[in-house]
């Protein structure tokens, strides 16, 4: 099975999303960075073909962790100090991924037929409504955004 | 027939958190890290299971989100502690508390 142009997208972003975190010298941006990667990764549960799961998903790290996180990193002074080693988090990062792949390079997944019992058919229902799911999550995650940038530069007029 | 790309996507997820978690010396970003590692679980956990097994993945995927929840509240409350508190964030610095 051939990955998908919006496969491929989503996934270089959240590969990049995750690069962010790590290498972010600020902390809400390095927040905000792992909100994007909870929103992608749900996006990839919409592309399995689980929307049920994905909305979940939705809800609790975009609306519980990153909104918590976010505005716990907010409401305190950031602390910026160069952190990460990004030559050698690469490296750990290839060698990880190769010893992972590796024992799944001999294995054929052909013959696996999808799982009936936990199949697709459960989400079927709120399938119609997962873009009305995901533009509520945005324009809320972008009010809550808005709130904290607004009160951040009312602080700082006084 | 098992997406193998979603997995592949995953594995390389989970390197680049644990990766981020073994060479960064930022308290919080560590357990960010943590937090990648454990999102990219669920995505590995729901390709397999879903495709190829007969239980129920739902009870390991909640168990795996609270972790989190609770892993972020961890990281907020320390994070909180230290920086009233006006302690580094810096695990390199910390280790040199116990000496």
């Amino acid at each position: 099975m051939l990955p998908t142009p919006l496969f491929l997208l989503v996934s270089v972003i959240e590969l990049a999303a995750v690069a962010f975190i790590i290498l972010f010298r600020d902390l809400l941006h390095s927040s905000l960075a792992l909100a994007v990667l909870f929103f992608l990764n749900s996006v990839m549960f919409l592309l399995l073909a689980q929307p049920l799961l994905a909305v979940i998903q939705l809800f609790i790290l975009i609306g519980g962790i990153s909104t918590y996180m976010i505005i716990g990193v907010a409401s305190s002074s950031f602390s910026k100090f160069r952190h990460g080693r990004p030559g050698l988090m690469l490296l750990l990062a290839a060698v990880l991924f190769a010893v992972m792949v590796y024992p799944l390079s001999g294995m054929s997944f052909s013959s696996i037929q999808p799982n009936a019992a936990t199949s697709s058919s459960a989400g079927a229902s709120i399938g119609h409504y997962i873009g009305i799911f995901y533009l509520l999550t945005f324009m809320l995650f972008a009010v809550a955004l808005g709130s904290i940038l607004l009160f951040k530069r009312i602080g700082e007029n006084k | 027939m098992i997406p193998i790309e979603f997995i592949m996507l995953g594995f390389a997820l989970f390197a680049a958190g644990v990766a981020g978690m073994a060479t960064s010396r930022h308290l919080v970003i560590m357990m960010m890290s943590i937090e990648v590692a454990l999102v990219s679980s669920t995505l590995v956990a729901t390709a397999f299971f879903y495709f190829s097994a007969d239980g129920a993945i739902v009870p390991l995927l909640f168990t795996i989100w609270s972790i989190a929840a609770v892993e972020a509240i961890m990281i907020i409350v320390f994070y909180r502690y230290m920086v009233r508190n006006e302690m580094s964030l810096d695990v390199g610095k910390l280790s040199e508390l116990k000496d």
